[in-house]
C-alpha cells in the first residue's frame, strides 16, 4: 500500500469514507436482525476500498451507475446517509421516499443514476450517460460499477463494444468478490480475469487488487484522466470479497466449498484495517486522530440511525405519485 | 394541405423537433446512412450529422439502455426499434428500467425517451416480425403508450412524444408507412389522452387504435349506406386512456366495438372494455365486440394471414352482429 | 313407439300453460283415460286425460312450471324403448339443457374465422331460452319510463333476440294510446313504493289514478316480531294489525280481478232496478217441473225473460270494440257461477234457440262443470250478455259489474213474499202478499242511454209478470 506518497489530508478521507461505508453497513444489518428493515439489504461490506478509490477521482458533476450492492457508492459520493438509511427502512424522507428501497436508492444530486435492482441493466444507462457527456462536449465521465457475474450479461458485452467503437468517456468498474450469490464465477466462465474480456472490445482491461484504496484510486485516475481526453472507455477489475451473504441473513455455506479459510484470508485483507495500520505505520495519522475521525463519524452514524427510525412511514396515497410527470 | 405518406409525416416531425430542440438525438438500426428501414428519417443523417442521427449496433437492449441513459443527463432520445417485436429484446430495459426510474427514484429523476416502433401485420414477415405489441407495453406502469391513425396524426403525437417528460412507446403502422395523406401545412403537437371523434355517429360506437381508425372508418362508410349510423372514436394513447370521450360515446349509442390489432387475449380491447364497464352498464344495448387478432402467432403465408388481420370486414360483420 | 306430449292448446287465446300436477311419475304405466297431468290456463284449471296405453318415460317440465302451447311436456313410450333422441328433441324445444350434454352437437362453424385458439364456443341457441333476454339500457330505459317489461309483450330483435332500447321504445309508443291515467303526484309514489300502475284503480276525473289510490295499493310490509318466542307465529302490519294470513294475488283471483277492474274503470256503469211480481213465473215453473219431470230454476225463466228482451233489443246484446259496436243477432248467455276456485261464467251458446227445458238442461250441466272446474275455455268465453243470481243467498239486491265485453248484466236477487198494492178488475186498489224480486240492470252507458236500460228492464219484467210469452 502506497501510503507514504499520499496527503494526510487525502488518506483521512480515504479513511473516513470506508470508515462511514463500514459503520453504515453494520448498522444497516442491525435494523435487519432487530427486524426493522423491510425486505432485505446487500452488503457493501468488504468492498469499500473500490468505491472510495474510485470516487475519490473524480468531479462533482461525473456519473454513477450503481448495482443492487450500491450503498458505498452512493456514501462514497457522499449522498446523506440519513435519507440512505430512511430509505432502507422504507420511511417517508428517505431518496425515494420509501418507494426503491435499498437495491434502488437514486442521489440524482450527486450523479448516482440510480442503483439498480437487475444485475447488469445498468451498463448500458451508464454508458448512456456517456454518450450523453460526448453528445453535449462537457469534460464528465461515466463510471458503471457492476459485479463479475453482471459481465455474463448481454448489456456488458453490448455495452463495452458500442462505448469503444464510440469512444464513450465510461469507466467500467467490475467488483470481483467471486461469488454471484452462490455461484462461483471460476465455474461460470473460463477466464482467471474478467478484465482479459476487454480485449474482445479494443479496450484496455486493468486488474487491482480492491482491497488496496490506493491502487484503486491510482488505477481508476488514470483511466478517468483517459476517458476525459476522450481516449475512450477503460474495464478495471477489482478483486475484492463480500464479508457477508448476498445479502443479510444469507450465511454463505457455499463458500468453504473450495477452501475453508476463504473468509478468512480474505478478512485479514480488509480495506479499513489495512489503511489504518499503513497510515499509522508511516505516522500519517495519529491513534488520537484516529479515534477523533471515528467518534464524529460514530456520531453521524447515531444520528442517521435514529433519523431514519423516527422517520414516520409515506402517506398510503404516496403508492400513487411518481408514476408520471 | 398537402399530400406525403406517413413515412413522410413521421419524418417531418422528428426533422421538426430535431430543428426545434438540439437535445433531441435520434438513434436506432439504419437510422442514419439508410434513413430508417421504413424510410422514416429520411435526410436527418445528413442534415443533423453523425452525433444526432445514430446507427447503432444489433444490440436492442444496449442501445435502449443508452438512450435511458441519455434521457437521465439531459437529452431526449428517440430510439427506433425496427419491429414492434424488438421491444422484447430491449423489455428489461424499457419494463424494468425506462419505466420504473421516475417511481423507485421518488420522483427524482425522469426519462423523457421516445421509443418508435412499428406494428402490424399484412407484409408476410410471420411470427417475429408482425407482432402488435401495444397491449403487452400498456400493462406495465410508467409508460405511455401512443397509437396514432392517419399521417396528420402521426406528425402531431410524434411531436407530444418526444415533448413529453416520460418514456413513451410510440407504435406507428408499418401498413400505413407508404400511404398518401391530406395533411394540414402546420401541424401542432396534439396532447396525449384525449382521443378524436373521427366520425360521429348514433347507433354504435367503435373505438379503434392505429390503422383500425382507417378501417373502421371505412366499414362505417359502408354501414352508413345501410342506415346504420357508426360513431368512430380514434382512441390516439392508450396510456393515458380518454375514458371520458370513451364513455360518453357509448352512453350515447349503447353499443361498442374495440378495434385493436393486438392480440385478443389480455388485449387492448378487453382492457378497455374492461375499464369502462361499471360507468357503461346500464347503458349498453349490445354485449361489447373485439376486433383484434386472433391468439395465434402470426402466419406467413397469405392465405393464412390476411383473414386473421383485423379487417374492415370484420369490423362491420361485428357491427352487424351487434345491431 | 315414443311420442310427445305436449301443452295443450285449449282456447284461441291461450298461449301458455302451467303444470299444475302430474299425476304419474315417470316409469309408471299410463292408460288411455287415466288422468295424466292437470293444467292451469289463464281461467281454470283442466285435468287432461291420457289418450293411449303407454309408460310415462320422462316428465319435461316440473309442477308450477309454465310453457308455451304445443311444446313438449312429457315422452311417453314403450317400456325399454330408447327415447333419448326424442328427449334432446325435446329439450332443446323447451330450452332446456339435457343433465348430460355431452353429446350435445357444438356450433362450431368453421367457415367463420374465429378469434381464438381455445375460446370455449358458445353455441347460444341451445342456451337457456326461456330467459327474457333483455339489455342493461333495455332495462335502464324501461325504468325510467316507469314500465315493467315483464308486463310488455314485445319480441326482441336486439342481440341474439334480445329486448333492446328500441323494443322498449316501440312498446312505450304502442301502450301510449292506452296509458293510465295518472297524477305526477301518484307516478312519483308509486317509482319509490315500485307499484305496477297499470293494476292501479283510478278514481279521480276520468278514472285517473291519484295519490289516494297509489297509497291504497302499498301493500303492508310484514314484520313477524318475537314478542311470544314463537318463531315467526304472529305476522304484524307495519301499523300494529295482527295479520292472519298473507295470500298472493295470482292465478284465477288476479284474472278475476284485473278483469272487474278493467269493466269497472273502463265502461261508465249505470244502475236500473225493477221489482218484479214472480206470482204467475213461479206458477208456471210449478206446472212445468209437473209435467216434464224437470226441474227448472227461476233463473232459467229469468234467463228466457232476458233473452227474448235481447231479441227486442239487440242495441243491449252488444259489444264496444275499439271504435266500433258489435250487435249481436245471437244470444250467448253466460251464468255468474261461484266456483271453489273464484268467479267463472260458463255460457249457454245460441242461447236464443233452446225453449225452457232444453235451456234449463244444458245451463243446468254448465253449471255443474264450472263448480267442478271442469270448463273448456271455449265453455266461458264468447258471452254477449250475463246473469247473476244471488237470490239462493237471500240477497235483496246488489249491482253487478259488466263482464267485458259485453254491454250490460243483469242483477238477480232474492225472491221474497211481500205486501204489495194490488189493483183488481173493478179498478179497486188492495194490500197483497206476493213473491216479488228486485232486478237490477247495469249498462254501460257508452253505448246504452238511460231510456233504452229502461225499456229493455221494463221488457224483462213484462215477460216475467205474463209468462206464457216466454214459452212461445
Amino acid at each position: 500500500m502506497k501510503v507514504k506518497e499520499y496527503s494526510k489530508k487525502q488518506l483521512t478521507e480515504f479513511y473516513e469514507t470506508m470508515y462511514r461505508m463500514r459503520r453504515f453497513e453494520e448498522e444497516v444489518f442491525e435494523f435487519y436482525k432487530q427486524g426493522l428493515m423491510p425486505g432485505l439489504a446487500h452488503l457493501y461490506m468488504g468492498e469499500e476500498a473500490i468505491a472510495t478509490g474510485v470516487c475519490a477521482a473524480l468531479k462533482n458533476d461525473d456519473y454513477i451507475g450503481s448495482t443492487h450492492r450500491g450503498h458505498g457508492h452512493l456514501v462514497a459520493r457522499g449522498a446523506d446517509i440519513k435519507r440512505m438509511m430512511a430509505e432502507i427502512l422504507g420511511k417517508k424522507d428517505g431518496y425515494s421516499k420509501g418507494k426503491g428501497g435499498s437495491m434502488h436508492i437514486m442521489a440524482l444530486d450527486k450523479g448516482i443514476l440510480g442503483a439498480n435492482g437487475i444485475v447488469g441493466a445498468e451498463i448500458p444507462i451508464a454508458t448512456g450517460a456517456a454518450f450523453s457527456i460526448k453528445y453535449r462536449g462537457t469534460d464528465q465521465v461515466a463510471i458503471s460499477f457492476f459485479g463479475e457475474a453482471a459481465s455474463n450479461q448481454g448489456t456488458f458485452h453490448e455495452s463495452l463494444n458500442m462505448a469503444s467503437a464510440w469512444k464513450l468517456p465510461v469507466v467500467y468498474i467490475i467488483e470481483n468478490n467471486l461469488y454471484g450469490i452462490s455461484v462461483d464465477i471460476r465455474d461460470v466462465a473460463n477466464v482467471v480475469d474478467i478484465a482479459d474480456r476487454a480485449s474482445a472490445y479494443g479496450i484496455p482491461g486493468v486488474v487491482v487488487n480492491g482491497m488496496d484504496v490506493t491502487e484503486v484510486y491510482e488505477t481508476a485516475k488514470k483511466a478517468i484522466d483517459r476517458a476525459r481526453e476522450g481516449e475512450g472507455p477503460t474495464l478495471i477489475e477489482c478483486k475484492t470479497y463480500r464479508w457477508q451473504g448476498h445479502h443479510v441473513g444469507d450465511p454463505a455455506t457455499y463458500r468453504a466449498r473450495k477452501d475453508v479459510d476463504e473468509k478468512e484470508k480474505w478478512m485479514k485483507k480488509c480495506p479499513v484495517k489495512c489503511l489504518k495500520e499503513a497510515a499509522a505505520i508511516y505516522k500519517k495519522i495519529s491513534k488520537k486522530e484516529f479515534d477523533q475521525i471515528e467518534a464524529k463519524i460514530e456520531e453521524e452514524i447515531q444520528e442517521a440511525v435514529q433519523f431514519a427510525k423516527e422517520n414516520p412511514y409515506p402517506d398510503v396515497q404516496e403508492s400513487y405519485t411518481d408514476v408520471f410527470e | 394541405m398537402k399530400t406525403l405518406t406517413y413515412a413522410q409525416a413521421v419524418c417531418e416531425a422528428l426533422d421538426e423537433e430535431m430543428a426545434k430542440d438540439d437535445k433531441v438525438v435520434l438513434l436506432g438500426e439504419d437510422v442514419a446512412f439508410l434513413g430508417g428501414n421504413f424510410k422514416t428519417s429520411v435526410g436527418l443523417y445528413e442534415k443533423y450529422g453523425d452525433l444526432r442521427v445514430k446507427d447503432t449496433p444489433i444490440s436492442e437492449a444496449g442501445f435502449t439502455g443508452l438512450a435511458i441513459g441519455m434521457a437521465l443527463t439531459g437529452l431526449r432520445p428517440v430510439v427506433e426499434l425496427m419491429f414492434s417485436d424488438f421491444l422484447l429484446v430491449a423489455a428489461d430495459q424499457v419494463i424494468n428500467q425506462a419505466a420504473k426510474i421516475r417511481y423507485m427514484s421518488g420522483g427524482q429523476a425522469n426519462v423523457p425517451m421516445v421509443i418508435r416502433t412499428p406494428i402490424g401485420a399484412g407484409r408476410s414477415s410471420a411470427a417475429q416480425h408482425s407482432q402488435s405489441m401495444q397491449a403487452m407495453v400498456s400493462h406495465f406502469p410508467g409508460l405511455k403508450v401512443v397509437v396514432p391513425s392517419n399521417a396528420a396524426e402521426v406528425k402531431g403525437l410524434l411531436k407530444t412524444a418526444i415533448r413529453d417528460n416520460d418514456p413513451v412507446i410510440f407504435f406507428e403502422h408499418k401498413m400505413e408507412y407508404n400511404k398518401k395523406f391530406e395533411i394540414p401545412d402546420i401541424v401542432e403537437p396534439i396532447p396525449f389522452g384525449k382521443a378524436r371523434i373521427a366520425r360521429e355517429g348514433k347507433d354504435i360506437t367503435i373505438v379503434a387504435t392505429s390503422s383500425l381508425v382507417m378501417k373502421s372508418e371505412e366499414a362505417a362508410e359502408k354501414l352508413e349506406k345501410e342506415g346504420i349510423s357508426v360513431e368512430v372514436i380514434d382512441l390516439r394513447t392508450i396510456v393515458p386512456f380518454d375514458k371520458e370521450t370513451v364513455i360518453n360515446s357509448v352512453k350515447k349509442t349503447g353499443k361498442l366495438v374495440i378495434a385493436d390489432e393486438s392480440y385478443e387475449r389480455c388485449g387492448v380491447a378487453a382492457e378497455i372494455a374492461a375499464e369502462i364497464f361499471d360507468e357503461v352498464f346500464y347503458y349498453l344495448d349490445a354485449p361489447i365486440g373485439r376486433v383484434s387478432t386472433p391468439n395465434v402467432p402470426l402466419p406467413f403465408s397469405p392465405a393464412l394471414e390476411f383473414p386473421i388481420i383485423p379487417s374492415v370486414d370484420r369490423i362491420y360483420n361485428k357491427i352487424k352482429e351487434l345491431i | 313407439m315414443a311420442e310427445l306430449v305436449i301443452m295443450p292448446k285449449l282456447g284461441f287465446n291461450m298461449n301458455s300453460g302451467k303444470l299444475v300436477k302430474w299425476y304419474k311419475t315417470e316409469g309408471q304405466s299410463i292408460k288411455k283415460g287415466d288422468t295424466f297431468f292437470t293444467i292451469e290456463t289463464d281461467k281454470t284449471n283442466m285435468d287432461i286425460e291420457a289418450t293411449k296405453d303407454s309408460f310415462v318415460r320422462k316428465l319435461l317440465i316440473s309442477e308450477g312450471e309454465a310453457v308455451d302451447v304445443t311444446l313438449p311436456i312429457a315422452v311417453i313410450g314403450d317400456k325399454g324403448e330408447d327415447v333419448d333422441g326424442l328427449i334432446s328433441e325435446a329439450l332443446s324445444k323447451l330450452g332446456k339443457k339435457p343433465a348430460d350434454n355431452n353429446n350435445v352437437p357444438s356450433g362450431h362453424n368453421n367457415e367463420e374465422v374465429k378469434s381464438t385458439d381455445d375460446k370455449i364456443i358458445d353455441t347460444s341457441e341451445t342456451d337457456d331460452n326461456k330467459r327474457v333476454k333483455v339489455t342493461p339500457r333495455a332495462k335502464k330505459t324501461a325504468m325510467e319510463r316507469n314500465m315493467n317489461i315483464s308486463d310488455i309483450n314485445i319480441k326482441g330483435t336486439g342481440y341474439q333476440g334480445g329486448i333492446c332500447e328500441k323494443d322498449i321504445l316501440k312498446a312505450e309508443e304502442i301502450q301510449a294510446s292506452q296509458k293510465v291515467k295518472i297524477s305526477p303526484l301518484a307516478g312519483k309514489i308509486a317509482a319509490v313504493e315500485g307499484i305496477n300502475v297499470s293494476a292501479v284503480t283510478g278514481t279521480g276525473a276520468g278514472n285517473k289514478i291519484m295519490k289516494r289510490d297509489v297509497e291504497a295499493s302499498i301493500k303492508p310490509a310484514v314484520k313477524a316480531p318475537n314478542q311470544n318466542g314463537f318463531e315467526g307465529e304472529v305476522q304484524y302490519s307495519v301499523d300494529g294489525k295482527e295479520i292472519l294470513e298473507i295470500a298472493p294475488y295470482e292465478g284465477i283471483r288476479q284474472v278475476i280481478g284485473k278483469r272487474m277492474a278493467q269493466s269497472k274503470f273502463t265502461a261508465p256503469h249505470v244502475y236500473f232496478t225493477k221489482a218484479v211480481d214472480l206470482t204467475e213465473t213461479l206458477k208456471l215453473r210449478k206446472q212445468i217441473n209437473n209435467s216434464y219431470d224437470v226441474k227448472t230454476s227461476v233463473t232459467d225463466y229469468v234467463a228466457i225473460a232476458v233473452i227474448k228482451a235481447l231479441q227486442k233489443y239487440p242495441e243491449v246484446n252488444a259489444s264496444l270494440q275499439g271504435e266500433k259496436i258489435y250487435k249481436y243477432k245471437t244470444v250467448n248467455l253466460g251464468i255468474a257461477v261461484a266456483a271453489p276456485g273464484g268467479l267463472i261464467v260458463p255460457v249457454i251458446k245460441d242461447a236464443e234457440k233452446k225453449g225452457i227445458v232444453d235451456f234449463s238442461e244444458d245451463a243446468a250441466e254448465m253449471i255443474k262443470k264450472a263448480r267442478d272446474g271442469k270448463l273448456m275455455p271455449s265453455e266461458y268465453s264468447g258471452g254477449t250478455f250475463t246473469i247473476s243470481n244471488l237470490g239462493m243467498f237471500g240477497i235483496d239486491n246488489f249491482t253487478a259489474i259488466i263482464n267485458e265485453p259485453e254491454a250490460a248484466i243483469l242483477a238477480v236477487s232474492a225472491t221474497q213474499k211481500i205486501p204489495v198494492v194490488v189493483t183488481d178488475e173493478n179498478g179497486k186498489d188492495e194490500i197483497a202478499v206476493r213473491p216479488v224480486m228486485n232486478l237490477t240492470l247495469t249498462v254501460d252507458h257508452r253505448i246504452i242511454d238511460g231510456l233504452l236500460a229502461a225499456q229493455f228492464i221494463g221488457e224483462i219484467k213484462k215477460y216475467l209478470e205474463n209468462p206464457m210469452g216466454l214459452l212461445i
